[in-house]
This record gives structure tokens, sequence and C-alpha cells, in this order.
């Protein structure tokens, strides 16, 4: 049977999808019926290109127009050497105050299931700590220079304590590179598959020139990869393609920690999700998943769409709390989501919001207040 | 050759892109950039530090004179070391 993908995709994101995710899609092609600055392009807006050159290598009858290649992949690799040089200061930074971390995605997973840390398109840096080591570590990165981007205000101590308790990341800057410290793998609590010593006994190290990094083991790199990828709407192949590269490492240890972790009926659909995009499972079908994968493709198609304006993103942001509720069903669980997302405006911005609505913002105020009430 | 030895320093990371290289000193946080042949070198480096033997792989890979090679990998070494992505190794390393 197809895969539901298959008939939602555009033709040339669906020959990406077929070969980098490695999908069994009996209509794809070679790809010589796309012009290469068409794939070429789609490639870059999904943030698959260096999976893609890589790809070409073994396909020599598939030719990349190698300038604009050789832009992109050499800006991603000056990218990538950042990161890592960053990630290197971070985690001395972190080690020299006794502060165990754990390196998430990024380079990091590049390295490990593609055996190239720059091959991976890569944003910043995540590093995830113990909760409790949470204030430690803002510390040490401020007075090393770093600069909170996330929240931008400084919290009261009551606000510390409900940031911790509902949010998963501070943000940080340093010369144009974000750092994300996080303390779990998103904001709702329900989302977390295993604290943090149980994670930090299963990590892996991960060798990147003559340095060592920690990164999550294999089973916890697909849960967070299925977490995030949901809440984002699995909006880019390379985390589509990445779900695949990292069941293949599968242990008989990961299997089991996954399917344990699918009993959290918080996180059964979204790992049930995960494993049907990966690949060669996408044939059996499960009716809530269709609305899922027409959301899916939809985000992305939309993926080069540009910078939403306001009200798009009032909309988007409502859209995608519907999605987010089916994805985790049962009271319980959603008002959990609620709780996390809403509770904390800290780092809300209210230039975000057009003039005319302005006036409402004393009422979100208000029904603020009042879910903190309810469910503080 | 000035040098007869030299080991990549543990401090430079490398990038490949389409048959070039980047290279980051993390101590200096300065970037470099290396044609193919000097890339084919840099691979050769992390292999080994006898530069007599990089010399002569490198003869037998290309058509070029020994005295144009050594000219030119003499360059590209006392490059390497005064940049500090390479240096001579300590007594009884590899």
């Amino acid at each position: 049977m197809l895969h539901p993908l298959n008939q939602l995709l555009p033709p040339v994101t669906r020959f990406l999808w077929s070969q980098l995710c490695d999908v069994a899609d009996p209509r794809a092609d070679s790809g010589s019926r796309f012009r290469s600055e068409e794939i070429v392009a789609e490639a870059s807006r999904q943030g698959v290109l260096g999976l893609l050159n890589a790809w070409t290598q073994s396909t020599p009858t598939f030719h990349l127009p190698s300038d604009v290649l050789k832009a992109h992949l050499g800006a991603n690799a000056v990218r990538s050497l950042a990161l890592v040089n960053e990630a290197l200061k971070v985690s001395k930074l972190l080690e020299g105050d006794g502060l165990r971390h754990i390196f998430v995605k990024g380079p990091f997973l590049a390295q490990k299931y593609y055996g190239d840390f720059g091959i991976r398109d890569a944003g910043d840096l995540d590093v995830l700590v113990d909760e409790l080591d949470v204030p430690r570590a803002v510390l040490l990165l401020r007075d090393a220079g770093y600069v909170r981007t996330k929240p931008v205000r400084d919290l009261t101590p009551r606000r510390w304590k409900l940031y911790l308790d509902t949010q998963h990341e501070f943000g940080f800057e340093r010369r144009r590179l974000l750092i994300e410290l996080h303390w779990r793998f998103a904001d709702c609590r329900r989302l977390q598959s295993a604290m943090f010593p149980l994670l930090w006994e299963r990590s892996r190290h991960v060798s990147i020139g003559a340095h060592s990094f920690r990164t999550l083991g294999a089973g916890d790199t697909f849960i967070h990869l299925a977490i995030h990828g949901a809440l984002a709407g699995w909006s880019m192949l390379k985390w589509i393609a990445d779900l695949g590269r990292v069941r293949k490492t599968f242990t008989a240890a990961d299997e089991q920690l996954v399917s344990a972790t699918m009993a959290n009926p918080a996180l059964s659909r979204v790992l049930e999700l995960a494993h049907c995009l990966g690949p060669n499972d996408g044939s059996e079908s499960r009716p809530w998943l269709e609305p899922v994968f027409r959301r899916i493709a939809t985000n992305l198609i939309n993926v080069a769409s540009g910078e939403p304006s306001a009200l798009n993103r009032l909309q988007s942001f409502v859209t995608s709390y519907r999605y987010q509720f089916h994805l985790v069903p049962g009271l319980r669980n959603r008002l959990a989501m609620l709780r996390s997302n809403l509770i904390m405006p800290a780092d809300f911005d209210r230039s975000d919001l057009p003039d005319r609505l302005t006036p409402l913002l004393p009422l979100v105020a208000q029904v603020r207040r009042g879910i903190d009430k309810l469910l503080l | 050759m000035k040098f007869r030895r030299l080991t990549i320093s543990r401090e430079v990371l490398s990038q490949v892109v389409a048959n070039e290289a980047v290279l980051l000193d993390m101590r200096t946080e300065k970037y470099f950039g290396l044609n193919p042949v000097g890339l084919r070198v840099w691979e050769m480096l992390q292999e080994t530090s006898d530069l007599r033997a990089i010399r002569d792989r490198l003869l037998s890979e290309y058509h070029v004179a020994a005295e144009d090679l050594d000219r030119d990998l003499e360059a590209l070494f006392d490059h390497l070391v005064a940049a500090g992505l390479a240096q001579e190794p300590v007594d009884g390393s590899p």
C-alpha cells in the first residue's frame, strides 16, 4: 500500500522524501525529469541539501549545480564548525562546575548517525541539563558573556518556579549563535519521557575531531525527534529523514524503550506518528492519522512561505493547538499542554499583535490569571 | 624540507565542502580554506605524520615535477605551522 504522503506531496518534495527518507515510492523516478535547480531549491528549503549532496555522490547520473551547492554547503560547514566550537566552550563551562549535560540533535546527531557533523543543516545548539542544575547553568552562561534571549525579562522567584515548571528552555545568544538550555524535551511535562539521570545513563559519547561530547542514546533521540517533530508539525524533511537514520541503529534496548514509552498516553500518538513517518511503516491505515498527514503535507509544502503576518501567526497558533490536541488525546494531557504554553507570557512580544487587537490584551491577561488559578 | 614530521593540532576542526576544506582553529577562532590538493595533504596528515611518505604518495598521484612539489609542500607546511594548524610532534608520539 502506498504511504499516505505519496498522495499528498508535490512531485519534487515527494522525490526528495522517497530518496532521502528511504520510503518506498513506486512512482518515484531518478529525478531526471526535474530541473536540478528545482531540486536544489527544494532540498535547501527542507534542510536536506547536505544529504542530497551525499546521495548524489553515490548516484553519478544525477548532477547538481556545483556553484549553488558549494555556496550553501560552505555556509553550512562554517556554521557547523562554529556550533561545535561553541559546544566545546559550553561543555567546558558546565563541566568546570560539575554540571552533567547532554547535547541534543544538531551537529552531534549528524556526526553520530550520518558520520559527518556538517551534513545536516543545524540552526542552533541544544544542551540538556538536570532541572535542578538549571539555575546554576543559567548563571554560568550569563557570567561567561552569553546574552539571555528567552525569556528576555528577569524572573521573580515565583516566575522562576513557574518557568521551570511549565517551559522547557532558556535561550542564549553569543556572536549570533543561539544556545538553548533545556531541562525537558517540550514545555508540557507530560511529554517528557524520562528524568535526566535516566537520560544520562543511556547517553552516548560522540567524537568530533579530538573532542568527545555526550549525546542522547538512540532510543531517547528517536523519542525526542518524535516530540520535537510533532510539535513543529513535521514541517521539514530533514526531521523525517533523521527518524529512519536513527531507527536503523536501534538495539533491542532502544526498541524496548520506545515501546515502553508508548504506554504514556500523552506520547502514544506522537510516537506512533513518528513510526508511521519513518521508512516502511506507512502502510498501516489508522483513521486518526489521515488529518495529521494532511496537516504535515501542508506544512512541508508551506515551509518556504516566508515570514507570516501577525494575523497568520495567530491563525497558525490556533491551528497548531488543534493539531497538537489531535496528537495528545485526553483532557488531562490537553489541559497540561494548555497550561504549559499559556501561563508564562515572559517572552510574549506585544509588537507581534496588530493595533486593532491590543484592546484584547487585558482580556488575555485575565484569562491567563484564571488558568493560573485553576491549574496551579 | 624544513620539517620531517607534522601532526594536526587537536584544536583544529575541519569540514570538507565540494573537494575543498574549511578549517577552524578553535583557539584563535580563525577559519582557513584548503584547495583540493591542500585537502588531499590534510587527509594524509590525518593518517601519518611522516612528510616524506606524504610527498611520495603525492608524487604517485599527481603529474608533477618533484622539485615543484617539494617547493609547494614546503610552503604549505610552513603555512600550516605558522597558523598553528599543525605542529612538529613531541618525541615519542606517532
